[in-house]
């Protein structure tokens, strides 16, 4: 008797494994995407697997939106986050993009510049190379994102004046580059001078050591984002593909939620 | 020569062609070559380039990279100086597009890959492509380029060599043709050859010359068709040619060459030669050039013979017969030969010459001429030297042999007859006979004393013949006399004539007014020792070089006149001495009177003063001549009044102004009764002509006391004053005249 039991109990127990393995909670969810909204996701991720413990989320490094979509499509990974819409070309391929909540698109500094404030104008001059310095004389340093960049894309929409100071940043000759926004964030940190584009949520989310200025004297705030003055803005989307897992899926859940939306309220984001 | 000119610019054309088509092809291709290595080299090294910087993706994200958008995008775009122009793709090992960057490149394309490693194991590559179309374009381009230059090459190669060369053949056909008309036209035979005087060409007149036609003569040697001798030694001669080009220069004219023609003539010929040379030195041929002298050599000869033979008689002129004794002279100095000379002169030849006209005085010459040659030797040469003057000189002859010649000479002549028209003449010779001894010491010396000794037979009554004597007085003065004549002449030429003057002492009150001088002929030697008139007078008046002299002097006093008044006053009045050579002269009044005009001379302050032995010689002349002279105002003196042994009625002939009592009466007068009644006659007498009187000589007071008496007009004299030199330009003043 004592050997059947124990099959029973074997069989039991495997059952109730696969039972929870099966439940979706198991399975392994590899996040990627853009940088700008993958610290938003680690905070998430905690909080979801103190839920649902035994969950696995791995948020893989800043593959960047394109990247993201491109790995999720490829079902490298099961959920991507993207700071872009997706393309006819990607609709068709299956992949869908929800919004998740959006933050400002900020120029940041360095928390040690005194700088709190700057117009487009004076953003204009800057990356014509007009302007060089701060008002106490130090130099300015442009960290420039790659011209295809949605954030190097945001920049120029946002006036005929920037993008011709866009187009002549680019084309002086030295200028400082970071292909991530996880490098970005880290040049304009740590370099003396810093100035480069960002996002609130990043700069909230990676706890980094950097200020978002005022844009012609509108501070980049979630609430100004809502009441319209404050006009940039990243929008943030989770994406997913037919080869999302169920386990990914419960998450992108969880994100969109109120415990989720809560997080990201926290973050910088503001969710419509 | 057109075939190998046309084969010629085939041959031109073929080889511009070929340079251009490879310029035309070797300047694109070249190109593409190297546009295709520096591309190809530029793509690698962008794909490796850009491979390490995707390798650094794959390295940090082993497992995601591939989905690296940003970073492989960033990768890819490094190191791209043309990013619109390349494209790059990363692959994975299914060849399926991990990334790529940039736009495809246009067609053709040129593509260079590199393989991505993940930690060594091969997972894909990198590939870089761009396109060739634009070094295509640039080849083109260079292909164009290649060939506009390689047309002007064409050009070039093709168009101006063979344009020079064409000036070139047209300027040599030119000169060629040039050449030949030359070689037709000129009147010398020409004939040119190679080095080794195969001859080339020949001229029309070398043809004509040598009696070979050019196409016959062509290649054979030149001594076969120009064949030479000498005329003198009939021997056979080189041409010059050979020589010419041996030494490579012109060889000159040769002279006593005959050509012997094919037809065995003889041709008198002058020939000159020389030789072609090339730049490089060498030696390309010769030119012989040569013409028919036959007409001038004998010209030549015939002239040589004139030159030194008298054309009337046949006979040596002078200067051949003074060479041969020149010879002669030398022979006796050299050897210790004995020679003689007879010098002949005619007598009663200036009778005919003058009666029967100068063709008759020809024709003696010549018949005279011919019975002398009869009388002589062989050996013996004979000669006109002058006039009616003959010489002979007899070679290797004693002086015995010689006076035995000259007899014969002699004997010959008086048996002459000479007969002109109706009449028949006789005439005589007389000979000088001189030896040549080796102590003889030049032409002159034997020319003068046969003249001397011609002189003495003449003197002696003519028609003999007289040996010259060295130790005789009489042919010693007359071979000084000789002697004088060239001193003369070299003291008129070196103008060391000098004039002195006496001034006369005006004794009455009837003699004119105003200062009186007698101008006075000294010669100085060459060392300037002064030559009294006496020592040369004699042998000018026998040479007749009286009339030259006596010219000199007029001529000086003339020009000179104005200077001579302003030193002795304005009435001057100058008295110059006149030979009876002179008196001879037809031209001399026409002479004085155009001096006289020249240098504005009074004819009434100049009187001329002829002696009274002269005057009356050639009376009628003399007279005639005084009377056109007083006609323009000169006046007129008879010198040496007294001592001719003429009569006072001469003087009626002559129409003087003035007679000089000689010298010789004044002299003596004042211890002689007789020379003072002469001279108180002679005063007499002239001043019931008209006369002044002027006495010569004056040297004593006792004679002035007597002159005055006598009332002679004037006084001449050492007492009165010793004569000085005439104050002409230049010259010391003289002293004031004393009265």
């Amino acid at each position: 008797m004592r050997s059947v039991e124990r099959t029973v109990a074997i069989v039991l127990i495997l059952f109730a494994v696969n039972a929870w393995a099966s439940s979706g909670y198991a399975q392994e969810v590899r996040i990627g995407g853009t940088g700008a909204g993958l610290a938003s996701m680690k905070l998430l991720a905690n909080a979801y697997v103190k839920i649902h413990p035994g969950s696995a989320i791995k948020i893989l490094p800043s593959l960047g939106s394109s990247g993201g979509i491109k790995a999720v499509a490829a079902g490298a990974i099961q959920l991507a986050v993207s700071s872009r819409e997706l393309t006819d070309a990607e609709r068709k391929q299956g992949l869908a993009a929800v919004e998740f909540g959006r933050t400002p698109f900020v120029f940041a500094v360095s928390t040690d510049n005194k700088v709190d404030d700057i117009t487009l104008q004076q953003l204009a001059d800057i990356y014509s190379g007009k302007t060089m310095q701060w008002p106490d004389g130090s130099r300015i340093r442009l960290v420039l994102r790659p011209a295809s960049d949605a954030d190097s894309t945001m920049a120029r929409s946002m006036s005929p004046e920037m993008a011709h100071a866009m187009r002549l940043a680019e084309e002086r000759p030295g200028m400082l580059y970071a292909v991530t926004d996880q490098d970005a964030q880290k040049s304009i940190e740590e370099i003396p001078g810093a100035f480069g584009v960002t996002s609130l949520a990043q700069i909230m989310a990676e706890q980094r050591q950097l200020k978002a200025l005022a844009l012609n004297g509108v501070r980049p705030t979630p609430q100004n984002l809502a009441n319209g003055s404050y006009p940039y803005v990243r929008v943030m989307f989770l994406v997913t593909s037919p080869k999302t897992t169920v386990a990914a899926q419960r998450f992108a859940e969880f994100v969109q939620s109120p415990e989720g939306r809560e997080i990201l309220g926290r973050t910088g984001y503001w969710m419509r | 020569m057109q075939a190998s000119n046309r084969k010629f610019v085939v041959s031109v054309t073929w080889l511009a062609g070929a340079v251009a088509l490879l310029i035309a092809l070797v300047i694109p291709l070249g190109y593409f070559n190297v546009a295709l290595s520096t591309l190809s080299a530029e793509t690698l090294v962008a794909a490796v380039a850009k491979s390490e910087h995707v390798g650094q993706v794959i390295n940090n994200e082993p497992e995601m990279w591939q989905y690296q958008v940003l970073r492989l995008d960033d990768a890819m775009a490094q190191h791209s100086h043309h990013p619109a122009q390349e494209r790059i793709v990363i692959v994975d090992l299914a060849n399926n597009v991990v990334a790529q960057l940039g736009p495809p490149p246009l067609w053709p394309v040129l593509s260079r890959s590199v393989e991505l490693f993940d930690s060594g194991a091969l997972i894909g590559r990198l590939e870089v492509s761009r396109s060739l179309r634009g070094v295509l374009l640039q080849t083109g381009a260079a292909a164009l380029l290649g060939l506009v230059l390689a047309a002007l090459v064409f050009l070039v190669l093709r168009i101006l060599p063979l344009r020079l060369l064409n000036h070139a053949f047209n300027a040599l056909r030119q000169e060629k043709a040039r050449a030949q008309v030359t070689l037709r036209s000129i009147g010398d035979g020409v004939i040119t050859t190679d080095p080794a005087t195969l001859i080339i060409s020949m001229n029309q007149v070398a043809e004509q010359l040598t009696g070979w036609r050019a196409e016959e003569a062509k290649g054979r040697p030149l001594s076969v068709v120009f064949r030479i001798v000498d005329e003198l030694t009939e021997r056979a001669m080189e041409s010059p040619l050979k020589r010419a080009m041996a030494e490579k220069s012109i060889m000159p004219l040769t002279e006593h060459m005959v050509l012997v023609r094919r037809d065995g003539q003889l041709i008198a010929i002058e020939n000159s030669a020389a030789p072609i040379i090339l730049p490089s030195g060498d030696v390309a041929g010769g030119v012989l050039i040569f013409r028919n002298v036959a007409a001038q050599r004998g010209l030549s000869q015939k002239l040589s013979w004139q030159a030194s033979h008298d054309e009337l008689t046949g006979l040596l002129n002078r200067q051949e017969f003074e060479r041969h004794l020149d010879v002669a002279l030398e022979s006796c100095r050299a050897i210790g030969g004995q020679h003689a000379m007879c010098y002949m002169d005619l007598d009663q030849f200036k009778i005919i010459n003058d009666t029967c006209g100068h063709a008759a005085g020809d024709e003696l010459l010549r018949q005279v001429a011919e019975t002398l040659q009869q009388q002589v030797r062989e050996s013996d040469l004979l000669a006109r030297l002058g006039g009616d003057e003959f010489g002979v000189l007899l070679l290797g002859c004693t002086l015995e042999r010689a006076q035995g010649i000259a007899e014969d000479l002699l004997a010959a002549v008086r048996k002459f007859r000479f007969t002109w028209g109706d009449q028949i003449f006789t005439i005589g010779v007389s000979i000088g006979v001189v030896a040549l001894t080796a102590e003889t010491l030049n032409r002159e010396q034997i020319m003068s004393a046969a003249d001397a000794a011609c002189y003495a037979a003449k003197d002696a009554g003519r028609n003999r013949v007289v040996v010259y004597q060295p130790e005789d007085s009489e042919m010693r003065h007359r071979l000084e006399e000789m002697n004088w004549t060239p001193r003369i002449i070299r003291a008129i030429d070196e103008h060391r004539l000098v004039l002195y003057y006496q001034e006369y002492l005006p004794l009455t009150s009837r003699a004119s007014p105003g200062r009186h001088i007698e101008v006075l002929l000294r010669m100085t030697d060459e060392a300037g020792n002064v030559i009294v008139p006496g020592t040369f007078i004699p042998a000018a008046e026998r040479y007749n070089l009286m009339p030259r002299i006596d010219q000199w002097v007029i001529t000086k006093v003339f020009s000179e006149y104005a200077n001579l008044t302003k030193s002795f006053g304005s009435d001057l009045s100058c008295s110059i001495n006149l030979s009876g050579t002179s008196l001879n002269q037809d031209q001399l009044h026409k002479f004085i009177r155009e001096q006289a005009a020249l240098h504005q001379v009074r004819p009434d302050t100049i009187c001329f003063e002829i002696t009274e032995t002269a005057a009356i010689n050639q009376l009628r002349k003399a007279s005639r001549f005084i009377i056109d002279m007083k006609a323009d105002g000169f006046h007129f003196a008879l010198d040496d009044f007294g001592i001719g042994m003429s009569s006072f009625a001469y003087l009626r002939n002559l129409a003087v102004d003035f007679l000089k009592i000689d010298g010789s009466f004044v002299m003596g007068m004042a211890n002689d009764p007789i020379n003072r009644a002469m001279v108180g006659a002679i005063n007499e007498i002239g001043h019931v002509m008209g006369l002044q009187t002027i006495a010569e000589h004056v040297d004593s007071e006792a004679a002035l006391v007597q002159l005055r008496s006598i009332g002679v007009d004037f006084a001449q004299g050492y007492l009165v004053g010793m004569p000085v030199p005439l104050p002409l330009t230049g010259m010391p003043q003289p002293v004031p005249g004393k009265s």
